[in-house]
């Protein structure tokens, strides 16, 4: 199992279903991997889901911090292709 | 301290304001089905800081403490936090569809941290220190504080000392040692009948005399003296009835609002910000106004894209939806809508840091965004109207919709296109009607303050000095 964080923008004005996009990726993954917060002191890796562009909380985090963080912030990649891209990622 | 929305609505079961409605005393507001909306609405502020996916928006963390906390107890220690709110309004809007009454006693805690800093520094006074504590109560146990201004104030042509009679403007009618006694009221109360606290304030600009009615103080609703009679709204009943015709039963039309009658209410020391500083009686109103105008772009926003969703259902349900100038009109309605945001947005990145350390946002900016308010709403429902059609006014009552005798012709002549049942034409017309007309404008006109205030302020700081110059420099004109 990795352990990987989950961090949402705060959604003011999603341009998508910010929820239903998520919640088909945590299902998809429930057996292989464990959704954390940011403040799990030993995070390595984030994925930050956010309704636009702009993508408020990715100046939150300093990459130097993650080995891995992805940003989401439309729709375009379906969410199968990021549950794909995350389970290749290496130990995290 | 209050987490929950079960956690409030119990906590304000506990406090037994003294709450009328319709001429009678309410015994319990969180069983009474005309006021069970309002509290809705405000649980929502509760309820979304609980879920990781508003977070960002509905939390921040004390400066004070360093701890978590709803956003409506923070004070603004950036840019960013001013957006923030902004972003936050617009969010909350699109779950309740009506006002959730919490900015008022957000925006009066702000304009009072800043403004009693400055007075403590000029007068060697000790307000900040008091209100700080205040604050930090209001943080660590998450009440609901109405901020209070807006005096009755009788005859407009007289000042407060002036009326003949006194009350009409809140006053200090006693001073004692242990603290003050407070007699008058407060008219237009958004959400008090379910909030905790009211940080009452003056209700404008105070001269010398009116050294009585510069006071600004933290009172809790259940104090001895303090009577609620809650204001009548359009179509209100309709909420106690079963079925459709509410349009949005979940939810308030506006804010519950309140006229609060303070009769001899003893106010300690401790709890009082300001006492007869008459001279920042006019920087509390202008910041309190200020931080409350830079709201309606996001709370009015997310409204407003509720209205625009409903009426584009009305014309799909219709077949109109296809007509090019219908699609024209909800393309203006998003114009509308998108402009009054952006004036929101831009007056808090164009804000600045207060003596303090709290961020202000820019307050040209800020009335300039209410002043499209008073605008853009009427123009927003009146495009909704005119899609939707003059059916959204002569509708038939639930029952008839229900009725064994002529149910069966409201839905047969009622009917739109094929696929949807009327029901589903019906509800859509009666969610429009209920966030297009009647007190939804007029909040939309005086909340904050009507549009004379705003333009009072482009007088002021609209800068036409500045501008003669630049057009006479270009001009080649010299004095």
């Amino acid at each position: 199992m990795k352990t990987i964080a989950i961090k949402f923008c705060g959604g003011c004005n999603p341009t998508y279903d910010r929820l239903e996009y998520w919640e088909k990726i945590k299902a998809e993954t429930a057996d292989k991997i464990t959704w954390t917060g940011t403040d799990h002191p030993d995070i390595r890796a984030v994925l930050v889901i956010c309704g636009c562009q702009t993508a408020c909380p990715e100046k939150k985090f300093d990459p130097a911090r993650y080995s891995t963080l992805l940003v989401v912030r439309d729709q375009e990649m379906a969410p199968e292709e990021i549950i794909n891209k995350i389970i290749t990622w290496g130990k995290v | 301290m209050i987490k929950t929305k079960e956690d409030y609505i119990e906590s304000l079961k506990r406090q037994k304001l003294n709450v009328y409605y319709k001429g009678e005393r309410v015994e319990d507001v969180t069983t009474h089905p005309a006021l069970i909306p309002h509290i809705n609405a405000a649980a929502k502020t509760y309820e979304l800081a609980l879920r990781p996916e508003y977070e960002d928006l509905m939390t921040a963390t004390s400066h004070l403490t360093g701890k978590k906390i709803n956003r409506f107890t923070h004070i603004h220690q950036s840019i960013d936090d001013l957006i923030k709110k902004v972003q936050m309004l617009r969010l909350i809007s699109h779950e309740t569809g009506s006002c959730y009454q919490r900015c008022v006693g957000f925006d009066a805690m702000n304009s009072l941290y800043m403004t009693t800093y400055e007075i403590d520094e000029a007068r060697g006074t000790k307000y900040f220190e008091r209100f700080v504590e205040f604050l930090k109560m209001v943080q660590s146990e998450n009440i609901m504080v109405v901020g209070g201004m807006t005096d009755p104030k009788g005859d407009r042509s007289k000042r407060p000392g002036e009326q003949t009679d006194p009350d009409l403007f809140t006053h200090v009618v006693e001073k004692r040692e242990d603290g003050i006694v407070i007699r008058g009221a407060k008219a237009h109360m958004t959400g008090s009948i379910n909030s905790h606290e009211i940080l009452i304030m003056p209700t404008q600009n105070m001269a010398k005399g009116d050294e009585a009615y510069a006071v600004a103080a933290a009172i809790p609703l259940k104090s001895k003296g303090i009577t609620l009679i809650f204001g009548r709204q359009s179509n209100e009943e309709r909420k106690l009835e079963e079925g459709i015709d509410a349009g949005n039963k979940e939810f308030g039309v506006v804010g519950g609002e309140a006229l609060i009658v303070f009769e001899d209410v003893f106010v300690p020391w401790d709890r009082v910000f300001m006492c007869g500083e008459i001279e920042f009686s006019g920087m509390l109103v202008e910041r309190f106004a200020t931080l409350h105008r830079q709201n309606y772009g996001g709370c009015k926003g997310g409204v407003s894209d509720i209205i625009i969703g409903a009426t584009a259902l009305a014309a799909q349900y219709q077949g109109t939806a296809n007509a090019s100038h219908i699609k024209d009109k909800l393309i203006e309605m998003m114009h509308l809508t998108e402009t009054v945001y952006a004036g929101s947005v831009a007056c808090s990145a164009m804000g600045s840091k207060t003596k303090s350390g709290a961020f202000y946002p820019d307050p040209l900016l800020a009335n300039c965004t209410k002043h499209n308010i008073t605008r853009n709403i009427y123009e927003i429902s009146r495009l909704a109207h005119d899609i939707a059609g003059g059916i959204m006014a002569t509708l038939p009552f639930d029952q008839d919709l229900r009725s064994p005798e002529v149910g069966k012709y409201v839905k047969k002549f009622l009917a739109g296109v094929e696929g949807v049942p009327t029901e589903t034409r019906m509800k859509i017309l009666r969610l429009l009607e209920n966030m297009t007309g009647g007190t939804c404008l007029v909040e939309s006109m005086h909340g904050a303050g009507p549009p004379q205030s705003q333009r009072v302020m482009y007088q002021r700081l609209g800068q036409l000095p500045q501008k003669i110059k630049w057009a006479k420099a270009l001009a080649k004109i010299k004095d």
